[in-house]
């Protein structure tokens, strides 16, 4: 297992993203078997990772409607020209 | 997967759209814009924190990637070429309005006794509050004001990774950065954002 809380950090992410291998996963996991503190650690980052991936509230929806209608004129011009 | 096989992969699906992107045809290009476009919107206003800005940046971005178009050589997907443009002139615009925020140290400096390697007392204490509020719109408030406050390096990877839902690879492509490069800084970014909302949730 990693002996030291620094090296257990720097893992969380390959970790949570599902991107380390079986030797890093197995020397992670046995580590926060014996340390709370790189447990809560771990549970603040899966906790950002979920809410950083959930919509967010007050965001109002992308109006692209504007944008698209400008840049296909450009596109159908020249395609008409081209 | 590694990403020169993303690429692989992503060249033999995007083969004939790119063609027809390259022949001019228009529906292609009209296709290609509506599957994208809300989410590039998304991500330049964030990155931006500006609204009109954020359009006139994707309008002037996805002209240029319809002009440029015969440069593209097919090594990433297309959606990335997209988020790439948009990218790129959003940072010329943060940076000719002098609004970038360049990111610190390390967010992890200072964490562990350099004598073992342990944690020092109380800098991984957070309160136990925000577990149990995640189900309430205040917590994701918090988070999502905190991702807009984060250092432009660090906001960018979160934004494509976590809410655009791009794949390591697209993201790579998009920001021209390695494998490694990215896993380093998705991490920085992740503790940066702890860091940040661990502090606002124990002043409140």
């Amino acid at each position: 297992m990693y002996k030291e809380c620094s090296e257990v950090a720097q893992k969380i992410s390959e970790i949570i993203d599902g991107e380390a291998d079986l030797m890093t996963s197995f020397r992670f996991y046995t580590h926060l078997m014996v340390c709370p503190k790189c447990i809560k650690y771990f549970n603040q980052f899966r906790l950002m990772k979920k809410a950083a991936s959930e919509p967010d509230p007050d965001q109002l929806p992308a109006d692209f409607d504007k944008v698209m209608s400008f840049v296909m004129e450009e596109v159908e011009h020249n395609c008409s020209h081209g | 997967m590694r990403v020169d096989d993303i690429h692989q992969n992503m060249t033999a699906e995007n083969r004939d759209q790119i063609a027809a992107l390259k022949s001019g045809d228009s529906e292609v290009w009209r296709e290609v814009f509506a599957r994208n476009g809300p989410g590039l919107i998304a991500y330049a206003r964030r990155m931006l924190s500006d609204h009109g800005l954020a359009e006139d940046v994707v309008q002037e971005a996805l002209i240029n990637v319809y002009r440029t178009i015969d440069m593209f050589d097919g090594r990433c997907s297309i959606k990335s070429w997209l988020y790439r443009a948009v990218r790129n002139k959003s940072i010329d615009e943060i940076r000719r309005l002098k609004r970038y925020v360049d990111v610190g140290d390390d967010p992890e400096n200072g964490y562990f006794k350099e004598s073992d390697g342990h944690w020092q007392d109380d800098c991984n204490e957070w309160d136990g509050r925000a577990a149990r509020e995640l189900e309430h719109k205040r917590l994701l408030r918090i988070v999502h004001d905190e991702i807009n406050n984060l250092p432009h390096a660090y906001r960018e990877v979160l934004l494509l990774k976590e809410v655009e839902g791009l794949e390591p690879g697209e993201i790579c492509a998009a920001l021209d950065i390695s494998a490694g490069n990215l896993r380093i800084k998705i991490h920085r970014a992740r503790s940066a954002l702890r860091a940040a909302v661990r502090s606002k949730l124990n002043k409140e």
